[in-house]
C-alpha cells in the first residue's frame, strides 16, 4: 500500500471508523516537501467495532503502511479508553502494535505536566476519586437492593473505562490492591498495573517520543513544519479550575466532589476495628456498634456502652429491643419484607454520581486545538472530548503573533473543519447565537468560511442505542444542527458515506471531495 | 377525640434555619425556636419512655450504615427533656439530630392536616409483587438521620423513609470551617422539604411519573414552599427579621432562604435555589423580577421550580402589603413613608401579626390546592387553577383579593394554564359538571343514578357490596377475587378500629404494631369491644376527619375506592363516563389501552386511585366537606411513532417504552352528592397528540442528562427518582 501522500498545500485528515472511538491521521508537508505525519488520539470503546472486522489491530497497521512506520507527531488529547487504548494494544506475542512505529514527539495537555504544581492538584484529586470508587465498588458488588446493583453496574462501566481493566475479575482484584497499597503505611498509592493500561499506554508513547513531550496550556502556540506552515494554537483545558470542573450546561454546581469522595474514602477505608470504625462523627460514648446489638441483651460491653450513652442507668433491653425491632438483624437470609427499610448499601450510591462526574472531569481536560493553515487562515478544530467548561474558557483567549493580536474568537470564526466533541453527545458541542458570549457552534465558519464546514462526529449509533443502558448520540439535536450548518457535509464513522441533502444539487455536491474506504474517510482542507 | 386527658403540647427546641447562625455573630440571637406538637397526635403516656423518637406518624432511626452504629435513640420522655423542650440545640449531639428531624417534620405535617381536614397518610408500601402480597398501610414514616455520606439527602418512595447525608465541608467555603462536618439533618428546610415530598407522595403517587417537565417540578416547588412559610410561624425570627427590613420582606431575609448551610458550604455561596432573588457578581442583592419568559428557558425541575416558588412569593408579598398599608401609613403620620431609624416595636409587632398571618393563608391556599388538581400529568397552570378553585370554593368572597394576587403572579412569571384563553379568576375555576356535559339533560338520569348509588355507599358500603354481587359481569376468579376483596377489606376496617378503641383507652406505644395484619393484636381486648361488620359498614367511614385513626381512614378510603370502582363500571353509566372522557371501550385502533382483568369482554381498565375527604370551615364556622376522587387510564406507550401505531391496532411491537396515563378528579358534595368539580387532563386516553407531547417530553429529557453510564430516557426503574434528583440539589 502507498504512503499516505501529504497535500500540496493545506492538510489532509484521515478520519478512521473503527466504532466509538477517536483515531485521526493528519498529512501536511514539511518545508523540505517531505510528509509530517500527526496522529491524533487512538482508542476504541471495547466492544463498539463497526464492523467485528474493522478492529483497532487493522487501524494501527494501516498506520504503520501510510507513514512509512514513522509519526512525526502523536498528540493525546485526554486519558479515556476511547481515545487512547490503541497505543496499549498488543499483538500475539504481548508486543505492543506500535512498537514498529517510530514517534519524534508526543504532545500532552498540561493537566499530564508532573512539574505543573495545578496540574498534581488535579491528579492527585482524580486518584483520591478513583480511591473511593474502588473502596464503594468494592462493597457494591454483594449489594441486594436494585438501586445499588444499578450503581454498582454503573461504576464498574466506569471504572473499566477509565483504568482499561478488560474484565470484571482483574478490575476486582486490581481494586482491591488499589486500597490496600493506597492506605499501607508508607502512604503509597501504587495502582496495580490491571487499572493502569490507560496510564501505561501514554507512559509508552511519552517515553517513545524521541525528541521527547511538549505540553500545551490555553495561550500556546507553535509551528511544527516550519516558520511558513500551519500554526497550532492551544485553546484548552482551561487553567480556571472553576471551568475544568464545569460540565453540563447550567449545572453551576461545582466543587462538590470533593466532600461525596471525601466522605466515600473515609468509610470505604478497609477497617482493622470493626467496634471502634474510623471516620467516626460524633464522640464514641453515641454510638453501639450493629455486630453488639445483635449479639444479645446480656452482653456486658453493650451494657457499658448503653450506660455511657444516656449517663445513667438504661435497660439494654429496651434500647437493643429498639433496633432490632425496628430496623432488623443483616438482610442477608431474611426475607425481603421483614428488610424492605433497610438502609445499608443506599449510601454506597453516592459512587454513581461521583464515578459520572469523574468521567466528565476526565473529559474536560481534553487538549483542544486549532490548526490554522499560513496562506487562508483556514482552520480545523479539534476538541477532543471538550464538555461546558473547557469551550467557555476559549472566548477570551488571545495570542501575539508577529506583532499582530490573534483571538480565538476569530479563529474559530475562521474553522472549516470540526472535529465533533464528545461523539456528538450534548455537552461537548455548545448551542448558542452568534451573538452569544461564549463559544458555540454558531461561532464556528463564518462569512466566506461558512461555505466550507465540514464536520466529523467518531460514533457507532447502533451500538449507543443498543447498550444496556442506551446512551442516545450523536443527539438528534446536535447531528441535524451539523448538517444544517454544513449542508450534508458530516461525517459519521458508522455510515459509509456522507448522503447528499435533497436541497444540494449534484453539481455543487461534487466540490465536496473526499474519499471513502471501509477503513476511514479522507478529506482535504486545502490552503487555496 | 378526647379522651378526657387534657395534656399540654410537647415542645421541642431546633435550629430555626441551621448551624451556621450560631456562628455568627449577628444571627446567633435568632438562632433557635421551639415547637409545639400537640398532644392528641401522639398520645402518649408521659410516665413511659419515649424512644426514637418513634411516634405515630414518624420514626427516627438513627443508624449510620457506613460505620454500622446506631446511635442511642433519645427518649423524650425522659423527665428533664419534658421540663425544658427537649435537647438544646447540639450539633455534637446525635440526639438532638433526633430530636429535630422530628420535631421539624411533624409541625410540617401539622400544616398539611390542618390545611385539608383530613389526617396525613403515607403512601402505601406495595407488596402486589410477592405472592399473596398486597398494598400495606404505612403508618410513620421512617427517619434516618445519618444515612449517606455525601452532600446529599431525600425521599425514598420505595423504603418510605428520609434519608439525610453528612460530609466534610470543603476548601475555601463559607458557611461551614473546611473540614468540618455539615450535617444536612440540622437544616431547618432540608427537613420540611423532603418531609413534604413524602406527604406529597402519600397525596398523589402518581406524582413522581416525570410525563412532562412540571411533574417532578412542582414536586421540588412545593417543598420548597412548604419550607418557606413555615418559617414564618417562627414569631421571634419573624420579628427580628421584620425589624431588620423595616418591614420590607422583599430586601434580602434569611425567611426566603432555603438551606442556608448546605447552599454556603457546596461553594455557591448562598442559599442552594434562592428564588427570591440572587446576588450579582458585586455581591449586591437583588429581587428577583418576574420574567414571563423565564419557563421557557429553565431547565430541568429544579429551575422550573424555582420559578413556580417566586411566582407563590410575589403573590404572598402583594397580599402581605396590602393587609399593612394602613398600618404603615398610620405609623408615618398618613404618608405612608416611614421615618429614618428603627422601627417602633409595637410596629413591628402588628407588622410581624401581619405577615404570619398572610404567609399562612398562603401556604393554606397552596396545600388546599393540591386536592383541585389532575392526579397524573400535571402541569404549573393546573396548579394555580386548583389554588383558585379550591379558594373559590371554601370562601365565595374574595375579601382580600388572595385569588387575584396569586393569579397576577402566576401570569407575571408566565404560568398559564394550557387551553384557557381568558385570563381572570373566573376562567380559572374548574369546571361544574353542568359546563362538561354538552348536553347535560341527556346524562342527567345518570347522574341522579349515580347520586344515589352515592349516597347508598357512602352511607351504607354493606349495602352497596351486597348489590354489586348482583352484577352479571365478574364472570371469571378476577372478579371473584374484586367481590371477595370487598368483605375481607371490611373485616379488616372492623379489626383495625377495635384496635383504635382499645389504643385510645390505653395509648402506649406497646400497644401497637407497625405495618400490622389484622387480627395480629390482642384479640382478648377486641373481643370485648368490637363492633360487627354490619355495624361498622353501616356508616359513613370517612366522616372522622382529624379524629380518625389512620389505619381506619387509610382502610377506609381504599374500600370506598373499591366500591366507587365498582359504580363508575356499572352498564347503564356510559354516558357519564362519556361526559367526563373515560374511555368505555377499547377501539380496534387503540389497542394499547390497559384492559381491565376483573370486567368481563376487555373492557379498558380504571384505576379508581383514592377517594378521601376534604373538610375545611369557612368563614361563617360551617364546615365545608367535600369528596375528593381520582380516575385513572393507562395506555402503552412507544418511543417510534410507527411502532406505537402498529402496536395501536394490535401489532407485534416489542416492549413499551413508557406509560401514558390519563386522569380525572372529581369533587363531589358531601351532603348533596352532586359532583361539584371535573377536573381532567387534556384530551383522553385515546389522544394520540397527547400521547405525544409525553412522548416528545420523555426524549428530549435525553438532551440534558445524556451520559455514557446511565438510561436517561426512562423512569427509573427502583423508584427512586428523588435520590437522583436530589443529588447536590436538595
Amino acid at each position: 500500500m502507498p504512503k499516505m501522500k501529504a497535500p500540496a498545500s493545506g492538510v489532509t485528515v484521515r478520519m478512521y471508523r473503527q466504532g466509538h472511538g477517536d483515531c485521526f491521521l493528519l498529512a501536511m508537508r514539511d518545508p523540505d516537501g517531505g510528509p509530517f505525519y500527526m496522529l491524533i488520539d487512538c482508542g476504541l470503546w471495547t466492544g463498539s467495532e463497526v464492523a467485528p472486522d474493522r478492529t483497532i489491530d487493522r487501524i494501527i497497521a494501516d498506520i504503520g503502511e501510510a507513514t512509512g512506520n514513522h509519526l512525526n507527531v502523536v498528540l493525546i488529547t485526554h486519558e479515556h479508553m476511547d481515545h487512547v487504548n490503541g497505543f496499549g494494544a498488543e499483538d500475539a506475542q504481548q508486543q505492543p502494535h506500535f512498537d514498529g512505529i517510530d514517534i519524534d514527539e508526543t504532545w500532552l495537555a498540561w493537566t499530564e505536566d508532573a512539574t505543573d504544581s495545578d496540574a498534581n492538584k488535579l491528579r492527585k484529586r482524580f486518584g483520591d476519586t478513583l480511591l473511593a470508587l474502588a473502596g464503594a465498588a468494592l462493597k457494591l458488588r454483594f449489594a441486594v437492593d436494585s438501586r445499588a446493583k444499578s450503581s454498582y453496574e454503573t461504576v464498574r462501566d466506569l471504572l473499566m473505562f477509565e483504568t482499561g481493566a478488560t474484565d470484571e475479575a482483574s478490575l476486582h482484584v486490581a481494586l482491591s490492591e488499589l486500597q490496600s497499597h493506597a492506605f499501607a503505611a508508607d502512604g503509597s498509592k501504587n495502582m496495580s498495573n490491571a487499572v493502569r493500561k490507560l496510564k501505561l499506554a501514554i507512559k509508552y508513547i511519552r517515553d517513545k517520543a524521541a525528541n521527547g513531550v511538549r505540553f500545551f496550556s490555553p495561550g500556546d502556540d507553535h509551528q511544527p513544519v516550519g516558520k511558513d506552515g500551519p500554526r497550532i494554537y492551544a485553546l484548552g483545558p482551561p487553567r480556571s479550575e472553576e471551568l475544568l470542573l464545569s460540565l453540563d450546561p447550567h449545572s453551576g454546581e461545582g466543587f462538590h466532589i470533593d466532600s461525596s469522595a471525601l466522605g466515600l474514602m473515609a468509610a470505604t477505608e478497609p477497617d482493622p476495628d470493626p467496634l471502634r470504625p474510623k471516620g467516626r462523627i460524633f464522640d464514641k460514648r453515641f454510638g453501639l456498634p450493629r455486630k453488639e446489638l445483635e449479639k444479645g441483651d446480656n452482653d456486658a460491653s453493650l451494657a457499658q456502652l448503653v450506660r455511657s450513652a444516656y449517663g445513667k442507668d438504661r435497660s439494654v433491653a429496651e434500647v437493643r429491643g429498639f433496633f432490632i425491632d425496628r430496623y432488623g438483624r443483616k438482610a442477608l437470609g431474611q426475607p425481603a419484607a421483614q428488610t424492605w427499610r433497610q438502609i445499608d448499601d443506599d449510601w454506597l450510591n453516592s459512587a454513581e454520581t461521583l464515578a459520572l462526574r469523574l468521567n466528565k472531569e476526565v473529559n474536560n481536560t481534553s487538549l483542544v486545538i486549532a490548526i490554522e493553515l499560513p496562506k487562508t487562515g483556514k482552520v480545523l478544530l479539534f476538541t477532543g472530548d471538550a464538555q461546558r467548561g473547557n469551550w467557555i474558557s476559549w472566548g477570551t483567549l488571545e495570542w501575539m503573533v508577529d506583532g499582530k493580536k490573534v483571538k480565538a474568537r476569530d479563529l474559530l470564526g475562521r474553522t472549516v473543519f470540526y472535529k465533533v466533541g464528545h461523539h456528538g453527545s450534548h455537552n461537548a458541542t455548545l448551542s448558542g447565537e452568534v451573538t452569544s458570549d461564549f463559544a458555540n457552534l454558531a461561532w464556528l465558519a463564518s462569512g466566506k468560511y461558512e461555505d466550507e464546514f465540514v464536520a466529523v462526529i467518531p460514533a457507532n449509533r447502533v451500538w449507543a442505542y443498543g447498550k444496556e443502558k442506551p446512551w442516545p448520540h450523536p443527539l438528534k439535536s446536535i447531528e441535524e444542527a451539523l448538517l444544517k450548518k454544513a449542508r450534508g457535509r458530516v461525517f459519521r464513522s458508522d455510515l459509509d458515506d456522507v448522503a447528499r441533502p435533497e436541497d444540494v444539487s449534484l453539481a455543487q455536491w461534487t466540490k465536496f471531495k473526499h474519499k471513502a474506504t471501509d477503513l476511514y474517510f479522507e478529506y482535504t482542507v486545502s490552503d487555496k | 377525640m378526647s379522651t378526657g386527658l387534657a395534656a399540654p403540647p410537647r415542645k421541642l427546641r431546633i435550629f430555626a434555619f441551621d448551624p451556621s447562625l450560631g456562628r455568627r455573630h449577628e444571627t446567633l440571637p435568632i438562632n433557635e425556636v421551639t415547637v409545639s406538637i400537640p398532644w392528641e397526635m401522639e398520645r402518649i403516656d408521659p410516665g413511659k419512655p419515649f424512644l426514637g423518637p418513634a411516634g405515630r406518624y414518624l420514626e427516627v432511626i438513627d443508624y449510620d450504615p457506613s460505620l454500622e452504629l446506631f446511635y442511642a435513640p433519645v427518649d423524650l420522655n425522659d423527665p428533664r427533656l419534658l421540663a425544658d423542650g427537649g435537647l438544646r440545640p447540639a450539633e455534637w449531639d446525635p440526639q438532638f439530630h433526633q430530636q429535630m428531624t422530628y420535631a421539624v417534620a411533624m409541625n410540617t405535617i401539622i400544616q398539611f392536616e390542618r390545611a385539608l381536614g383530613r389526617v396525613a397518610l403515607w403512601a402505601p408500601q406495595d407488596f402486589r409483587n410477592v405472592p399473596g402480597g398486597d398494598e400495606e398501610f404505612v403508618a410513620c414514616l421512617r427517619i434516618y438521620p445519618h444515612a449517606l455520606r455525601d452532600a446529599n439527602a431525600y425521599y425514598s418512595p420505595v423504603k418510605k423513609a428520609l434519608l439525610f447525608g453528612y460530609f466534610p465541608a470543603g476548601h475555601g467555603q463559607r458557611g461551614a470551617p473546611e473540614g468540618s462536618i455539615v450535617f444536612t439533618c440540622l437544616s431547618h428546610d432540608i427537613i420540611a422539604h423532603e418531609t413534604t415530598h413524602a406527604l406529597l407522595d402519600g397525596m398523589h403517587p402518581r406524582f413522581n411519573e416525570a410525563s412532562n417537565p412540571d411533574v417532578l417540578a412542582l414536586h421540588e416547588a412545593f417543598a420548597d414552599i412548604v419550607a418557606i412559610f413555615q418559617h414564618f410561624s417562627f414569631d421571634e425570627v419573624l420579628k427580628d427579621q421584620i425589624a431588620r427590613t423595616r418591614g420590607n420582606l422583599e430586601q434580602q431575609s434569611l425567611l426566603g432562604q432555603l438551606a442556608q448551610e448546605f447552599g454556603q458550604v457546596l461553594g455557591r455561596g448562598r442559599a442552594l435555589r434562592d428564588a427570591l432573588g440572587e446576588s450579582g457578581e458585586d455581591g449586591v442583592w437583588r429581587p428577583r423580577e418576574p420574567n414571563p419568559r423565564a419557563l421557557e428557558e429553565a431547565e430541568g425541575p429544579h429551575a422550573r421550580g424555582a420559578i413556580l416558588v417566586a411566582a407563590v412569593f410575589r403573590a404572598f408579598l402583594s397580599i402581605y402589603r396590602s393587609r399593612i398599608v394602613d398600618l404603615l401609613r398610620i405609623a408615618s403620620g398618613g404618608t405612608g413613608v416611614l421615618a429614618e431609624g428603627e422601627l417602633h416595636p409595637d410596629l413591628v409587632n402588628r407588622l410581624a401579626r401581619e405577615a404570619a398571618k398572610s404567609a399562612d393563608h398562603v401556604l393554606q391556599m397552596c396545600i388546599r390546592g393540591l386536592d383541585y388538581v389532575p392526579p397524573v400529568n400535571v402541569t404549573f397552570g393546573d396548579y394555580l387553577r386548583g389554588i383558585i378553585t379550591a379558594d373559590a370554593d371554601l370562601y365565595a368572597d374574595d375579601e382580600h383579593n388572595y385569588r387575584v394576587a396569586f393569579l397576577e403572579a402566576f401570569l407575571a412569571w408566565g404560568i398559564v394554564p394550557r387551553n384557557v384563553k381568558i385570563m381572570s379568576v373566573e376562567t380559572m375555576l374548574w369546571p361544574m359538571l353542568e359546563d362538561v356535559a354538552a348536553d347535560y339533560n341527556a346524562v342527567a338520569p345518570e347522574v341522579r343514578m349515580m347520586i344515589e348509588r352515592l349516597a347508598l355507599m357512602l352511607q351504607a358500603p354493606e349495602e352497596m357490596i351486597r348489590q354489586l354481587r348482583q352484577r352479571t359481569d365478574f364472570d371469571d376468579h378476577y372478579g371473584r377475587d374484586y367481590l371477595d376483596g370487598l368483605k375481607a377489606k371490611g373485616q379488616q376496617i372492623v379489626a383495625a378500629m377495635a384496635d383504635a378503641m382499645a389504643d385510645r383507652l390505653d395509648p402506649t406505644p406497646a400497644a401497637r404494631t407497625e405495618v400490622a395484619t389484622a387480627g395480629a393484636t390482642q384479640p382478648a381486648r377486641r373481643r370485648s369491644r368490637s363492633q360487627t361488620l354490619s355495624q361498622v359498614l353501616s356508616r359513613n367511614l370517612l366522616q372522622l376527619g382529624l379524629d380518625a385513626d389512620r389505619r381506619v381512614e387509610w382502610l377506609a378510603r381504599r374500600l370506598y375506592g373499591q366500591l366507587f370502582w365498582g359504580m363508575m363500571t356499572e352498564p347503564g353509566t356510559e354516558g357519564l363516563r362519556k361526559v367526563l372522557r373515560i374511555c368505555t371501550e377499547i377501539s380496534p385502533k387503540k389497542q394499547t389501552v390497559h384492559k381491565s382483568r376483573t370486567l368481563a369482554n376487555g373492557k379498558p381498565a380504571l384505576e379508581v386511585h383514592s377517594v378521601r375527604m376534604a373538610t375545611r370551615t369557612n368563614p361563617r364556622g360551617v364546615v365545608e366537606a367535600e369528596y375528593v376522587v381520582e380516575l385513572i387510564q393507562t395506555r402503552d406507550g412507544y418511543f417510534d411513532a410507527d411502532q406505537q401505531q402498529s402496536a395501536d391496532e394490535g401489532g407485534e411491537s416489542g416492549k413499551a417504552g413508557f406509560k401514558f396515563r390519563w386522569g380525572c378528579t372529581l369533587l363531589i358534595n358531601a351532603e348533596t352528592f352532586q359532583i361539584r368539580r371535573v377536573i381532567q387532563n387534556p384530551g383522553s386516553i385515546e389522544d394520540d397528540a397527547e400521547l405525544g407531547r409525553v412522548r416528545d417530553f420523555m426524549l428530549g429529557r435525553a438532551d440534558r442528562e445524556d451520559d455514557a453510564f446511565t438510561d436517561s430516557i426512562t423512569d427509573p426503574e427502583d423508584g427512586e427518582t428523588f435520590a437522583r434528583l436530589h443529588i447536590h440539589g436538595m
